[in-house]
């Protein structure tokens, strides 16, 4: 009997070390799992911050070299970029019962918070650059948190068109499981570098509705071709989209061209001589910028000969 | 010494390069229009009362003073170990750099308009930009289609169920577009590089000197802020008597307080502060003219007596100038500046404190001395008009003697046993119309603001936006 009961203890004892080292096996993969999701997750804050931070250097090095346009599309973008974020974790705060920040955007002056951002709303960051994605991101963001799935389905949507997005790029669901301390020191972080890029740099307005498509210099082509075959002498309307198109996208001569000829047809040609100018500098060879180059070189010569 | 002669000789191109200012290039120093606050947000406000403007503004930032940029400007003169005209010739040397590759301004005529459209054959502008630019962009209509179908609607779905999110390093990539047009104009730079290092030094000097002018400045921020300090008159006519000037002037200190709708934004919001205006009346006119009307009247009134004797009457009018002013205002004024101020509001001062002045006190003396044949007629009088803010227009006739000499004895004048003249006094209605033109006008006010949204809003021009 007593044989029979030390044979029946063995495998009993046998399973639980198992049980037990199963357990704590499953305990430190858990802790693991945690642990590295914390890790990806402060990496992908820690991605995007030094990546807006790399695209405002770049825009030092533009203005540095007095090429402005560039220099206020890099800054807008990482600006529009950062304000989106801290505003997204303002949100998350005040999600979390911490509403001095939310409350700071309702203009409560005196709220004692670490920096005070300028662009409190959607569409005022939006505004500050149309070729960032990521005030969609993040307003999508805020709604899918709250639950309102159409409207972040929307918003995601139209992050999704433009192609500085992608859905890797849509990895921020997790500021939602940090905690106010935690969010607070990134907020307090992202108001920091706001303020540093809007010190030396004032977004100026595009005039535009905003619009998901906005981002996209053939698309404001066409509104402002629109525009011109709707009503063929409503030049300044038509320069509207000209310009924005070029100030979303100045890496491409066909901005500058179109903005050059609807500048001459607006009576600006001072501004066409610039659009000429500063586009013949990003693209040397563009057709179009040496013809236009070559009607104002030969009006020049027309003029000054007797 | 072959090393040693080059190495002369590029000392040599360096010192030529530095320290010989550019040939041509006028004497000038630091370009002043340069130094100043580009985050300074100013936009027009504009009232209006019938036909008349008044202009302030709505404003954030501070204003720097002359004075404080001379100092900045000393200052990063200093820190830059250089003379204003080694500013200047810097300046000189990287336009000289431009204007060697660049078509230069001023000097295209305007007409090359009329070029185009002859050389292209084209009518419109349309046309010509997709004929020269060689646009062959898609439809408006595809566009628009893409926003609301496609695989971004199937990714954002994706999204809501949580399957997105790529490893780490994948975060930002769609954003390498950035780095890729940076390292190629990185690439091109290195062509201009000489004139680019000028240039950078001056930009950083007009950077440094505007990051020295914001410190000196500072004390000075302030928050949005509504002022206006704008004056605008017009004539009136006050007792049919026309060319009287009233003066307006509008004060307005107002501060920025918070917003009061979410979708404020920008100088959008609940203002505090004091609004005074001040409605002021030169009223020369009417001091010279009260005399006149005075005399057409009581000359009219004894016109075949004048005749008949050939009275001619002198007429002198003093007293004190008159005074006509309103004043309407609050020191402690709420106001909510709306977007909708953009198109135009209605303003109403309804509940302002509204006081008005008036005096009026002139008196004309109306005198004779006349003499037909050996009878002397002598007689002086006093007519006094007088008013305040709470009467109507009072007059009083005083005669103070009207005496006939003949030979040597002096009676006064009487008509049936009662002297010629007596006293009496009257009053007429209050010409209120003085008042009608603030009462009876609508007050409009106008904020001139690029919108960041809206068809009709302000955008910057091309020029602009490589400034």
């Amino acid at each position: 009997m007593e044989g029979i009961q030390k044979m029946k203890q063995k495998p009993r004892g046998r399973i639980l070390s198992i049980i037990i080292v199963a357990a704590l096996l499953i305990a430190a993969a858990s802790t693991f799992i945690i642990y590295r999701s914390s890790i990806s997750s402060a990496s992908a804050y820690t991605e995007f911050k030094e990546a807006m931070l790399e695209i405002k250097k770049m825009g030092d090095d533009y203005a540095e070299n007095d090429m402005k346009l560039q220099a206020q599309h890099y800054y807008s973008m990482a600006g529009s970029s950062v304000s989106a974020m801290r505003l997204a974790v303002d949100h998350i705060l005040d999600m979390k019962g911490e509403s001095k920040y939310l409350d700071d955007v309702a203009d409560a002056e005196d709220t004692n918070v670490t920096a005070k951002p300028i662009y409190k709303d959607w569409e005022s960051i939006a505004a500050i650059s149309p070729a960032s994605p990521y005030p969609y991101y993040f307003e999508g963001l805020i709604y899918h948190i709250q639950g309102n799935e159409s409207k972040a389905k929307e918003a995601y949507q139209n992050a999704l068109i433009n192609p500085l997005f992608s859905e890797n790029s849509a990895v921020f669901y997790y500021l939602n499981e940090l905690s106010i301390d935690e969010l607070s020191k990134m907020r307090d972080d992202l108001a920091v570098i706001e303020s540093d890029i809007y010190a030396i740099f004032s977004p100026r307005p595009y005039g535009l509705e905003r619009h998901p498509m906005n981002f996209n210099d053939e698309y404001l082509r066409a509104k402002a071709k629109d525009v011109l075959e709707k009503e063929p002498n409503e030049y300044t309307e038509a320069l509207r989209y000209y310009t924005a198109a070029l100030r979303v996208n100045p890496f491409d001569a066909k901005n500058y061209a179109s903005c050059a000829l609807i500048s001459i047809f607006n009576n600006d040609v001072d501004a066409a001589i610039i659009c000429v100018n500063e586009g013949l500098w990003v693209d040397e060879n563009n057709k179009a910028l040496n013809q236009i180059a070559a009607w104002l070189t030969q009006n020049q010569e027309q003029e000054v000969s007797p | 010494m072959k090393k040693r002669i080059v190495s002369a000789l590029i000392s040599l191109l360096l010192l030529v390069t530095t320290a010989v200012p550019v040939q041509g290039a006028p004497a000038r120093g630091v370009d002043r229009s340069k130094i100043g606050f580009d985050s300074l947000e100013t936009y027009p406000l504009i009232i209006t009362v019938g036909e008349l403007s008044f202009e302030g503004e709505v404003a954030r930032g501070a204003k720097a003073t002359k004075e404080d940029i001379e100092k900045a400007i000393e200052k990063t003169l200093k820190e830059f170990g250089k003379t204003e005209a080694e500013i200047g010739e810097a300046q000189a040397f990287v336009e000289k750099v431009a204007r060697d590759r660049s078509l230069a301004e001023k000097a295209v005529g305007k007409e090359i308009k009329d070029v185009i459209l002859k050389t292209t054959g084209m009518d419109l502008a349309a046309e010509v930009i997709e004929h020269i630019v060689g646009l062959n962009d898609r439809p408006l209509d595809e566009f628009l289609l893409d926003t609301a179908v496609g695989a971004a609607e199937d990714k954002a779905a994706g999204l809501l169920l949580g399957k997105a999110g790529g490893p780490v390093l994948q975060v930002t990539e769609a954003l390498m577009f950035l780095s890729e047009k940076y390292e190629q104009d990185k690439q091109r730079w290195k062509d201009r590089v000489d004139a680019i290092n000028a240039k950078r030094m001056l930009t950083n000097f007009y950077d440094k000197a505007n990051y020295n002018l914001r410190n000196i400045a500072s004390d000075k921020l302030w928050n949005w802020r509504i002022a206006m300090d704008a004056t605008d008159s017009r004539y009136f006519t006050f007792f049919d008597i026309p060319g009287n000037l009233e003066m307006w002037t509008f004060y307005i200190s107002l501060d920025k307080k918070s917003k009061v709708n979410e979708s404020d934004r920008g100088p959008f919001g609940l203002y505090t502060g004091s609004v005074q205006i001040k409605i002021k009346c030169e009223m020369s006119k009417f001091d010279e003219g009260i005399n006149d009307k005075y005399q057409d009247w009581i000359d009219g009134l004894y016109a075949d007596l004048n005749k008949e004797l050939g009275f001619k009457w002198n007429y002198k009018s003093e007293g004190r100038k008159t005074e006509i002013e309103r004043g309407i205002g609050t020191a402690d004024h709420r106001f909510y500046l709306s977007p909708q101020a953009a198109d135009g509001v209605i303003l109403d001062f309804d509940s302002f404190m509204d006081s008005k002045l008036v005096i009026i006190d002139r008196k004309v003396e109306r005198s004779l001395d006349h003499i037909i044949d050996d009878t002397r007629f002598q007689a002086k009088s006093m007519m006094t008009f007088w008013a305040d803010s709470e009467s109507n227009l009072q007059y009083t006739f005083d005669p103070q003697y009207f005496n006939i000499t003949v030979d040597g004895e002096t009676v006064p004048v009487q008509y049936g046993g009662v002297p010629a003249m007596q006293k009496f006094s009257g009053e007429v209605p209050w010409d209120s119309s003085v008042w009608d033109y603030w009462d009876k006008n609508e007050k409009k006010m106008k904020l001139y603001i690029p919108y960041t949204s809206g068809d009709s809003g302000y955008f910057p021009r091309p020029s602009d936006v490589f400034r």
